[in-house]
């Protein structure tokens, strides 16, 4: 198994899956970059930049800390990319380095201070103008909010970013039986939830 | 068991929204924050010391890049100490090498090419020693301003990081920080301050700085989103169009014809 290098040790690296089956020819932009190729890399980081801080949105609460966290993940994937051997996608690659770095962050705020949580997504000005599939996502992930932090964070990084159980326990340093917990817990409440909001819009539909 | 399992599963993709670079779950950010967002990435990993980056790179790749930089100052002392002339006609003749050009963006962003030449060229005499040395002291504070711009932006010092932009678009306003610093003030205009107006003439005159640079698609972009602000239907729809000429392959394509047709169909009403 191969590991994402990456400038600190804490917390500890996500394995990066070996995709060889579907690997696609390599991009240009990445060996040019690779080469210190600035606008490459911008072009590159720029095609990364929405996926990830929809990552890290899944993976945080709260809007504020979104694009500091997109930058710090900027920084380690500009410093990782030499290690990068186009083995599997870019983007799954990527996403790696981004869990790492938001969940890193978080654990960072934590020690730091104990911040207020935000129980739902912040509201936008310009909302009403934005497709049904923004609100959607938005309704969904403000269900995460409401799960506790190492509940959510397993579940994004099992069911959106694919690692397995394993994987996931090995990240977080805990058992497969304690992911395995997480997970059905996470589920459930979601579950709820979502019932909880299907009830309340059925009966103000009604009245 | 395993029943339970892929009804749990299908239920969870049905929570859960797949992870795409489409909109949402993470509030919008328009393109020229993102392209902030980027170049400051860029300019922070830059300023990383050497022994920080990967093993792998850190013997082989700093030493050379080490050298490099130290041969690129050695060749400027020379030009501008002894004869600011020749070297740099020699160094127009033979077309920028690939190192000094990925130098000058990794290294030395302030320092543009072009501008360099023309600057040297047109006044050989001794005074131009000084002044150039003056330019170069006024290239490095810029550089050094667009960092603590930047840093004032993370930190969402928003105001702050605007009058430190302006402040370098002021000190030199034909540098690359300039140009980056011009873009990045157009957004915040834009977006914090609701200047479209002032806005639109910083990306305007990014434009003119640079009409082929690396955030000429960002600076398009900002117009149209100033224009729109502005309530201006028909030159935003003119300005679409451009942006849609000149960057036929960018990912927001798709969207900017879907908003020259909004565009042209309230203007038809």
């Amino acid at each position: 198994m191969r590991l994402i290098a990456t400038p600190t040790s804490d917390p500890p690296l996500l394995p990066v899956p070996t995709v060889t089956s579907e690997s696609l020819p390599p991009d240009p932009r990445i060996l040019a970059a690779q080469q210190g190729d600035r606008k490459a890399l911008a072009s590159l980081l720029a095609e990364l930049l929405p996926r990830m801080r929809n990552l890290i949105r899944y993976l945080i609460r709260g809007d504020s800390d979104v694009d500091d966290i997109a930058q710090e993940a900027l920084i380690a994937i500009v410093r990782g990319l030499p290690s990068y051997r186009a083995e599997g996608k870019l983007t799954s690659w990527a996403d790696r380095i981004v869990a790492r770095t938001a969940i890193g962050w978080r654990r960072k705020e934590r020690r730091i201070k104990d911040r207020e949580r935000e129980s739902a997504a912040s509201p936008l000005t310009s909302a009403a103008e934005l497709p049904d599939e923004y609100t959607l996502r938005r309704q969904a992930v403000a269900r995460l909010d409401h799960l506790p932090d190492e509940q959510r964070q397993a579940l994004v990084l099992h069911h959106m970013i694919g690692l397995s159980i394993p994987e996931v326990a090995a990240h977080f340093a805990v058992s497969q039986e304690t992911i395995r917990s997480r997970l059905r817990l996470a589920q459930g409440k979601l579950q709820d939830l979502a019932r909880t909001q299907d009830d309340s819009a059925k009966t103000e539909n009604k009245s | 068991m395993s029943n339970r399992s892929s009804t749990e599963s299908l239920k969870m993709d049905q929570l859960l929204p797949p992870l795409d670079d489409r909109l949402g779950p993470a509030a919008p950010l328009s393109t020229a924050a993102q392209a902030a967002l980027i170049e400051q990435a860029l300019d922070r990993s830059a300023a990383i010391p050497m022994q920080r980056m990967r093993r792998g790179l850190a013997f082989g790749g700093a030493a050379a890049i080490t050298s490099a930089i130290i041969y690129a100052l050695f060749r400027r002392w020379l030009r501008t100490s002894s004869n600011p002339v020749s070297p740099t006609k020699k160094e127009a003749a033979a077309g920028p090498s690939p190192m000094s050009d990925t130098l000058a963006k990794t290294v030395d962003p302030g320092v543009d090419s072009h501008a360099a030449v023309d600057r040297e060229s047109v006044s050989p005499d001794t005074s131009s020693t000084r002044s150039t040395s003056a330019k170069r002291t006024s290239l490095r504070s810029t550089q050094d301003l667009l960092r603590m711009a930047s840093e004032r932006r993370r930190q969402k010092r928003f105001a702050e990081a605007l009058q430190i932009y302006l402040q370098i678009v002021q000190q030199d306003p034909s540098s690359e920080e300039s140009y980056v610093a011009k873009v990045a003030a157009g957004g915040l205009l834009l977006e914090k301050k609701k200047q479209p107006q002032s806005a639109l003439r910083m990306f305007r005159s990014a434009l003119r700085l640079r009409p082929q640079g690396t955030l000429t698609e960002e600076a398009r972009m900002g117009i149209c989103d100033a224009l729109a602000l502005l309530s201006d239907r028909t030159a935003e729809a003119q300005a679409i169009r451009e942006f849609l000429a000149h960057h036929s392959d960018s990912p927001a394509k798709g969207k900017m014809e879907a908003r020259l047709r909004q565009v042209t169909e309230r203007l038809a009403r």
